[in-house]
């Protein structure tokens, strides 16, 4: 069975092979499994390390500078608020 | 040279009338602007760096304002936004019939900035601690677009780096090596429990490039504010008086 880590993996890495303004931010989760895409988009696939704050400032600053953001997020704040239905914004 | 905002013997209605502004205009301009929430030490605390930044340092006009080549310039320390209003009004970026409106229902100049209705505003702010990590977002995003000549300028106060949202941009910005970034501080002394050895130290152990200059030296301001910092972000410390 394909995980939901490994679904979006896939769909954000064939994203970012189509739009060039698409950028992922990632705090360290599923930074693995963006090995591949970050080697092809160095620029557009930027891990923070696990600084969160930072993880949503920089998304809204990609976006100011005419990026699509995409972003990941912790477990607690998939499963406390948005089920398993979603794992970016 | 050392400079200050000086006493304008003009009044502020003329000063309106006068084209092009220059720095001994900008009182005038700020007088034009009346409440009861301006944060005046805020305020004049800032004004010669951004008077600096957009009279000698910043590639951005009105008329190209919204060019994707236009240095990004964002006001983290929006507080007290008088200075940055007058700045504006004196580059063109703002009417200068705006500023007699300054915080009223209905202006488009708040007590803090809207970058929704304030023209050349890059972010909206006032709210501490969000300039700088959103900068390293621009400085990302314009290079993940390819864009390589526009610089990213923010301004902070040494006291809103007590934020600790500062903390992960300033970490990061380094391994990222964001050479298109640089902060500026402005540094009244008004963090409550200090910065030992400065603020820009904190930045300095991070591998920033840093400055410590007088935040009323133009041509000092200048020099800092354009140095050469080739592979890691640049701070300078922009030091004015002590707050009281």
């Amino acid at each position: 069975m394909e995980t939901m880590r490994e679904r979006f993996s896939a769909v954000t890495a064939a994203l970012l092979d189509d739009n060039p303004r698409l950028a992922v931010v990632l705090a360290d989760i599923s930074a693995d499994s963006f090995g591949p895409a970050q080697r092809r988009h160095p620029d557009r696939v930027i891990n923070v390390g696990i600084r969160e704050q930072l993880l949503i400032s920089v998304t809204g600053g990609l976006a100011l500078a005419g990026c699509v953001p995409s972003r990941t997020r912790s477990p607690a704040s998939w499963w406390s608020g948005h089920g398993s239905r979603s794992s970016s914004t | 040279m050392t400079t200050s905002p000086g006493t304008v013997t003009t009044s502020p209605r003329a000063a309106t009338s006068r084209a092009p502004a220059t720095f001994a205009d900008l009182p005038a301009l700020m007088s034009l602007m009346t409440g009861d929430d301006k944060h005046d030490q805020a305020a004049t605390s800032t004004l010669d760096v951004l008077w600096v930044l957009y009279d000698r340092v910043l590639r951005v006009t009105p008329e190209t304002a919204e060019d994707d080549a236009r240095d990004r310039f964002l006001l983290s320390k929006g507080h007290g936004p008088m200075a940055y209003y007058a700045v504006l009004a004196a580059k063109g970026f703002v009417d200068l019939d705006e500023l007699l409106e300054f915080g009223s229902f209905g202006s488009k100049l708040g007590t803090h900035p809207d970058h929704m209705l304030v023209p050349g505003a890059e972010i909206s702010s006032g709210s501490l601690g969000h300039g700088l990590p959103l900068a390293v977002g621009v400085a990302l995003g314009l290079r993940a677009r390819g864009l390589t000549d526009p610089r990213v300028f923010v301004l902070v106060g040494d006291g809103e780096l007590d934020e600790g949202s500062n903390q992960e941009a300033i970490a990061f910005a380094r391994a990222a090596r964001l050479d298109s970034l640089t902060v500026v501080v402005v540094d009244n002394a008004s963090a409550t429990h200090g910065w030992p050895g400065g603020v820009e130290a904190r930045f300095a152990v991070e591998g920033w490039s840093v400055r410590r200059v007088s935040g009323r030296d133009h041509d000092v301001l200048e020099a800092a504010l354009t140095a050469a910092h080739p592979g890691r972000p640049h701070m300078v410390a922009a030091v004015v008086e002590a707050k009281r």
